[in-house]
């Protein structure tokens, strides 16, 4: 077997530990793929000792709480009193401000009433204007 | 086809807002995802946290699963994805905060092995964990999953939505790479 077979088979298999006879053969007498098993062995060690460490149980609980805090959601339990509220101010200020508007239309200055009538009664123009000559 | 019930009767029990129930979910995949995020991050209290991120994404995404892959498969997308955003923010955040960078620290390590130094496990690691990390995106997101999550290739395949074929191309291209990095230095 040649160096280029042999890394071919390790590539391929991607598992040092499942090589032919053949493949064995070689590494007995070639340092270079020897040293490319040993490396394979390195780095599949590496792998197994990080993926060995255990997920922490606190972490399960940490996500759990967050996922309780998360639900308690302040908008959805407010938001039927928030509703009730805007109608009740949507209800007063129409209420008072309909009242003041009644209110303001009793006070107007006399100037004003001229004006009011001169546009809206219906032989505005003569009375304003004879009272206006008279003067 | 118990485990496929329970955990369509689990999901279902979440969704109606049974938040005791995830904690099903969190036992079976819990392990998985943390080795996935470990394969990303190389740092464990990182990797410990990206899992606890991915456990709430999952939850306030249920909704949006419909069934149409299994579960796992959906749940492992959503990891991959977020661990190599996380991945990404890490190496920023280390380019940063060090001006000398991870880089030169191996340049010394490959220089002390050139003078036959013997090497400290802890570098040997070093070297292997930038090895990985010399991978290209998709090589690394096959790499991973294959020997972090130790996933068959065709589940590989449909978690990244590619062929089996194509995965295992990578598979060999990802090796291949690995070892070249690797022949710099002497173990
Ligand atoms: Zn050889």
């Amino acid at each position: 077997m040649k160096c280029e077979s042999f890394n071919n088979e390790l590539v391929n298999s991607g598992d040092a530990e499942k090589l032919s006879a053949e493949a064995l053969k070689h590494i007995e007498k070639c340092s270079s793929c020897k040293y490319q098993v040993e490396m394979d062995r390195a780095v599949k060690g590496y792998i197994n000792e990080q993926k060995s460490r255990k997920l922490p149980s606190y972490i399960k609980s940490n996500i759990i709480t967050s996922i309780e805090r998360e639900s308690v959601n302040y908008f959805n339990i407010f938001m039927p009193a928030l509703r009730v509220a805007s109608l009740l101010v949507l209800f007063f200020t129409g209420y008072y401000t309909a009242g003041y508007m009644a209110q303001e239309r009793s006070d107007v200055g006399d100037e004003q009433i001229v004006y009011y009538d001169y546009f809206t009664t219906k032989d505005s123009g003569f009375s304003f204007e004879s009272i206006w000559f008279q003067d | 086809m118990g485990r496929s019930f329970d955990e369509s009767f689990i999901i279902q029990r979440i969704k109606e807002g049974d938040k005791e129930a995830f904690s099903h979910i969190i036992d079976r995949y819990g392990q998985k995802v943390f080795q996935t995020s470990i394969g990303f991050v190389r740092d464990i209290s990182e990797a410990e946290d990206l899992v606890q991120d991915i456990f709430i994404k999952v939850y306030e995404k249920l909704d949006k699963f419909k069934g149409e892959s299994a579960f796992s498969t959906w749940l492992y997308r959503i990891a991959v994805n977020m661990a190599i955003n996380r991945s990404r923010k890490l190496k920023m955040r280390s380019f940063f905060s060090s001006v000398e960078g991870s880089e030169v620290l191996l340049n010394e390590v490959y220089r002390s092995v050139g003078n036959d130094t013997i090497i400290e496990e802890k570098e040997k690691r070093a070297i292997i964990q930038k090895a990985i990390e010399k991978l290209t995106l998709m090589q690394r997101k096959v790499f991973v999953l294959s020997y972090y999550q130790d996933m068959a290739n065709s589940e590989v395949a449909e978690v990244l939505g590619i062929t089996v074929k194509a995965v295992e191309s990578l598979l060999f291209r990802a090796r291949k790479r690995l070892q070249e990095q690797l022949k710099k230095v002497e173990f």
